[in-house]
């Protein structure tokens, strides 16, 4: 749990002309684990797409980020060890708009997709059920993650995120369907990769 | 280039005063790239932080699925509270200071020019460090 606060606090200090200050409390409960196993199964997937050595930055075309809206993508290679999404991952962020929007892209391998089904939904990106999340301290309007269910144990995260939550009339479905945008692009891209 | 008087944001000044730095038309681009240049990187940070702690929601909107996190929500919140407030911060300084760049007679083109967020190289954190 240190490390939560420890990635804040870097991320606050390597701010060069700010003011951000770390709060005195101690976060000291453990992060969220996924729902009991009675939940309800997925639906069949159209084609099994593994992710091993997948690097979640070649997902997305030049034109595919063109539409988008967004720049070259920035490798997140590691993860820390009280994530709750592991895997590679790749960032990017809106270009024209500032402040940003940013999308995220991870292979996820150590976790289905069904470890997020909730109340909410499911939703079908070409063919493939997708569960939904949301992140810790973000507001869900302003954040959506989708997992896409491509092969056992293994899913396709992708996320939107209004990134200082200014969009005062972004609702949840919509963060839902940006984060979808990106999830049907980069499977266009894992579909026409050789099989694997 | 015009080098008239120019008049930044309260904001824009005391921020830049804090780092002894003086808006000048030779540095103003400069400047400009910077401020810019930081507030990527701690968007990307955010973002960072946001895709690696994905959680399922819950009904009634409360992103946080155990009762158990409820001290650690609170104080990420907190963070998380802060550290978009310096985004905002940021991006007004960089409005600020763009808007100077044009009373200096600098043409859209050339601020444009001058920061290339394709070129912002983030690392994230490495694990247990400090900055």
């Amino acid at each position: 749990m240190k490390l939560v606060a420890g990635t804040l606090t870097a991320l606050c200090t390597a701010l060069a002309l700010s003011a951000c200050t770390s709060p005195t409390a101690t976060p000291t409960a453990a992060p969220p684990s996924p729902p009991a196993s009675s939940a309800p199964s997925l639906p069949p997937r159209p084609v099994e797409l593994r992710l091993d050595g997948i690097d979640p930055c070649t997902l997305l075309t030049a034109a595919q980020r063109s539409a988008l809206g967004v720049g070259p993508g920035q490798a997140s290679p590691t993860s820390p060890s009280d994530s709750t999404v592991q895997g590679a991952a790749c960032l990017w962020l809106t270009v024209e708009q500032h402040p940003a929007e940013g999308y995220t892209a991870t292979a996820v391998l150590n976790q289905g997709a069904e470890v997020a089904l909730s109340a909410e939904p499911l939703r079908s990106v070409d063919g493939f059920a997708a569960t939904t999340t949301a992140s810790i301290g973000s507001d869900p309007r302003h954040f959506c993650g989708l997992l896409v269910d491509v092969a056992p144990g293994q899913a396709l995260s992708a996320t939107y995120s209004d990134v200082t939550q200014g969009q005062a009339g972004l609702t949840r479905q919509t963060a839902c369907d940006n984060a979808q945008r990106l999830a049907e692009a980069m499977l266009n891209t894992l579909r026409a990769l050789p099989h694997r | 280039m015009a080098a008239g008087p120019v008049e930044l944001p309260a904001s824009a000044v005391a921020a830049l005063a804090n780092f002894g730095m003086k808006v000048a038309p030779e540095n103003i681009l400069g400047l400009y790239a910077v401020v810019m240049e930081e507030a990527r990187r701690l968007e990307l940070s955010l973002v960072n932080f946001q895709m690696r702690h994905q959680v399922v929601p819950r009904l009634g909107g409360d992103p946080v699925s155990a009762p158990a996190a409820a001290g650690f929500q609170e104080a990420t919140s907190e963070l998380l509270v802060n550290c978009r407030r310096s985004i905002k911060e940021l991006q007004d300084v960089a409005d600020g200071l763009a808007q100077a760049a044009r009373a200096y007679g600098n043409s859209e083109a050339q601020i444009k020019a001058s920061f290339d967020p394709s070129k912002v190289q983030y690392t994230p954190t490495p694990l247990g460090s400090k900055a």
